[in-house]
């Protein structure tokens, strides 16, 4: 009986054996053939129809709301404090964030045609707050004129601007 | 072992408890035996010159045969002392501060044409010839936060400079304030 039974376990292991090795040859040639066989091209793969070359994105219709009409925010103040005599002085000029537009501020007392401060370009979400004037000021009551330039972050073209007036104290 | 632990964490409580006590009993306290103690307390603050409000301009003039609505926003407008904050045209980027628009043809040839703001009210701001005298107008104003509509609209009839399929482009100043 032991021989018997012996003799039926070895018939079962060596089928198994080959069933595996069989399995495994089979998974070999299934990967073969993938990795071996041609990628389809476009047409074939989205049925027939290919995108069109000559295609452009839409123009945005001129009656609309282009991203360069989206608003500017300008910083108003209600008035501005200078120590007297001093050239260092602080002020905070800014560009909101959410603005699409560098800023440039060119700043003006009175009537005079040549700015006592001129910035660099400020991008959207920035600020300067410490500024050196041209000249230091005497004690009395002006008015500060703030031109505000703004330019197009792609292009660097002049946009809409600000002229924002304030009234100077220098003590 | 277990001993030890619990002893341990005793010998911890303790001292903590110890180290508390002294840090109160050492902080300067007025009393009747000590009547000259001295107790400050710092106060600072720093006045900056900041902005105060937000008013919103039009970005840029692009231009329809019917006219583009365009929104002038005021924010954050409050604690004026009886003002106002005035949006005054201060100018354009063209030859004596014109409302104009202009562009070029392909081969280069120039082109302009005028353009009106038609206010709420109904009213018409523009500019003829000269403009440097309407520099100042004032166009739209707030006492509270809020927002302004104006229609800018492109002026197509009477001038021999008008061309068909020129892109016109020019850019105004607004003047921002707080007046009375």
């Amino acid at each position: 009986m032991d021989t018997e039974s012996k003799k039926v376990k070895w018939t079962e292991s060596r089928w198994l054996k080959i069933c595996t090795a069989v399995l495994i040859l089979l998974l070999i040639a299934a990967v073969v053939f993938l990795l071996l066989k041609p990628a389809p091209d476009e047409a074939e793969r989205s049925g027939g129809l290919v995108l069109d070359e000559n295609a452009e994105d839409i123009q945005p219709e001129s009656s609309g709301t282009t991203a360069e009409q989206q608003g500017i925010k300008i910083p108003g103040y209600e008035s501005i404090v200078f120590p007297a005599g001093e050239t260092d002085v602080q002020l905070t000029l800014m560009n909101p964030a959410g603005n699409k537009c560098n800023f440039v501020y060119e700043l003006y007392i009175d009537e005079d045609d040549t700015p006592i401060y001129t910035s660099g370009l400020i991008e959207p979400g920035k600020e300067i707050s410490e500024i050196t004037l041209a000249n230091g000021l005497e004690s009395g009551e002006y008015t500060l004129y703030m031109r505000v330039k703004a330019f197009s972050q792609e292009t660097d073209i002049p946009l809409n601007g600000a002229l924002v007036t304030v009234p100077l104290t220098v003590y | 072992m277990k001993k030890m632990r619990t002893l341990m964490c005793g010998l911890l409580a303790a001292g903590t408890i110890l180290g508390a006590g002294a840090t109160s009993a050492m902080a300067a306290e007025v009393t009747e035996a000590n009547p000259g103690a001295n107790l400050e307390t710092a106060f600072t603050f720093e006045y900056k010159n900041d902005p105060t409000y937000t008013v919103t301009i039009p970005s840029a003039v692009t231009l329809t045969e019917e006219g583009t609505e365009v929104e002038i926003i005021a924010e954050n407008v409050e604690n004026l002392d009886g003002k106002h904050v005035s949006i005054t045209f201060e100018g354009t980027d063209k030859f004596r501060e014109q409302m104009v628009l202009e562009g070029k043809t392909e081969s280069g040839r120039s082109a302009s044409l005028r353009y009106q703001f038609i206010m709420e009210d109904g009213s018409v701001f523009e500019t003829t010839g000269d403009a440097r005298d309407l520099v100042g107008t004032e166009l739209v104003s707030f006492t509270e936060d809020g927002t302004a509509t104006m229609t800018v609209k492109p002026v197509l009839s009477g001038s021999s400079s008008i061309i068909k399929g020129v892109t016109y482009t020019g850019s105004v100043t607004y003047g921002i304030s707080l007046a009375e």
